[in-house]
């Protein structure tokens, strides 16, 4: 038997459906699994080793530059389609899941020949798929605020019917955790905080602590980072090099980024600092422990693809190097402060942790205690909402479901 | 994203998408007309999401 999963978003969202493909390969152990990924992902194929047995690409960036360029014809584009879609069907499947969520593939998937389609696929100009109460709710509602405390992660496993155990990967870790990783840079420029501020914390990190600061960047970001930071302070590297310095390191500080959820793979201790159209409580590091910064601004967490409507980058402007430094320091075990205490210096920001119940799963708790009581009608709601939508999928079986299909929102429910 | 491009794109789409109610229209739902709404899709895509095409972090 071979089964087919579909993942076509982001690196990051690659790296945060890796639980799930382990919930795929635990639920058929005698199936052979196939992933269809970007062309560009090549290289998170060694986080998959002994849970996918073959990758066929889509080389979307060709695909996208024969739409949108001069110098290419359309005709190329469907050729290549036509060419892939042929290439599926050649094999066998007995089942094909969509990961991905989005229009792109629910009309990729009614291509695709298959016993049993799980997720969304498209026939005859509609949408189906959504046949039970979570794959409905994630299509509705994922990254907006009715979404809030259920992480995409538990949400698609969910809305796909895949079991989700908390595990993480067990690193190789070679030499002491000395090193303080950063990870400066994001795929979205609000969600960046300023490197000059970052150039600020690694010189206090290296003057006030024993740890070794390094600063990743991949290397297209060189020049970028070579510009503020001194070349010992770089690590260029790969993907792959990138995890094994995960491995080794002691805290990694870091953007909204698919670095961040490397990291909780490997069970590293993370500082995020959630800015612009970062959502923590739906993507945040899918870890135990990993303490959230976000600033306290009316206009965040802004839209994924907006611009920032600000004259400013107010939430980068909220966030202080002292207050960066001190959660780095507390994170380290260096300073004998309480969260509570620092989250009432710091009133400016919301303060948060992650955490996994067995029972509740993912949630994230406010340290701050003048804020809490936000964030435990957060945990509050999503309790009520889990109750309800076992409740629906225990009556309906999913079949009324079928008939009362919603409209999918037009990016499709791809994490934000 | 340069409006050159976001033009370029847009000219892009419409011709997609008449080139898919074209083909709706002669023969009706189809292989070529999913093919047709997943360049569409991917062209929509690349109109919202200027990144999804690039390994960034």
């Amino acid at each position: 038997m071979i089964i087919l999963g579909i993942s076509l978003l982001r690196l990051g969202d690659l790296v945060l459906q890796r639980p799930l493909i382990e919930g795929l390969r635990k639920k058929h152990p005698q199936c052979e699994i196939h992933m269809l990924i970007n062309k560009q992902f090549t290289h998170v194929e060694f986080l998959f080793e002994g849970l996918v047995d073959h990758f066929i690409y889509f080389d979307r960036e060709s695909l996208q530059k024969s739409c949108g360029e001069r110098e290419y014809n359309i005709l190329w584009g469907y050729h290549q389609l036509k060419v892939l879609v042929e290439e599926l069907n050649h094999i066998p499947y007995e089942a094909v899941y969509n990961f991905t969520h989005t229009r792109l593939t629910a009309h990729l998937m009614g291509l695709i020949k298959a016993r049993h389609r799980i997720g969304i696929y498209s026939y005859e100009g509609r949408f189906y798929g959504l046949n039970n109460p979570w794959i409905q709710f994630f299509n509705n509602y994922f990254g907006r605020p009715e979404a809030a405390g259920f992480h995409y992660t538990e949400l698609l496993a969910r809305a796909l019917a895949i079991p989700l155990q908390q595990k993480f990967l067990k690193g190789n870790r070679t030499v002491a955790q000395q090193t303080v990783l950063i990870q400066g840079l994001t795929s979205d420029s609000k969600k960046n905080w300023e490197l000059s501020k970052f150039q600020s914390l690694v010189r206090s990190l290296e003057k006030e602590t024993l740890f070794e600061v390094k600063v990743l960047g991949a290397p297209f970001e060189r020049e970028l980072l070579n510009k503020v930071f001194a070349d010992k302070n770089l690590l260029i590297c790969d993907f792959k090099e990138a995890a094994i310095a995960l491995q080794n390191c002691a805290l990694l500080i870091t953007g909204d980024t698919s670095i961040k959820h490397l990291g909780a793979l490997y069970d590293v201790p993370i500082l995020e600092l959630a800015l612009g159209s970062s959502q923590p409580l739906q993507v945040g590091a899918y870890s135990n422990n990993s303490i959230i910064l976000q600033s306290r601004v009316t206009c965040g967490p802004c839209g994924h693809s907006q611009k920032c409507s600000q004259p400013i980058h107010r939430c980068g402007e909220t966030l202080s190097v002292a207050a960066v430094y001190e959660a780095a320091r507390i994170q380290l075990n260096l300073k004998r402060m309480d969260w509570e205490n620092f989250s009432n210096e710091h009133s400016e920001l919301n303060t948060l942790r992650t955490q996994i119940h067995g029972v509740m799963g993912w949630s994230v708790q406010c340290l701050s205690l003048t804020e809490k009581y936000k964030f435990d009608e957060v945990i509050q709601k999503k309790t009520m909402v889990v109750e309800e939508l076992n409740r629906q999928a225990t009556i309906s079986k999913g079949e009324s479901y079928e008939r009362r299909i919603g409209k999918l929102s037009v990016n499709g429910a791809e994490a934000p | 994203m340069s409006d050159e491009l976001e033009n370029y794109l847009s000219t892009a789409l419409k011709r997609l998408e008449k080139a898919y109610k074209e083909v709706l229209k002669t023969q009706g739902y189809n292989e070529q007309s999913e093919k047709l709404k997943i360049l569409t899709e991917l062209v929509k895509e690349q109109g919202h999401h200027e990144n999804s095409s690039s390994a960034t972090r």
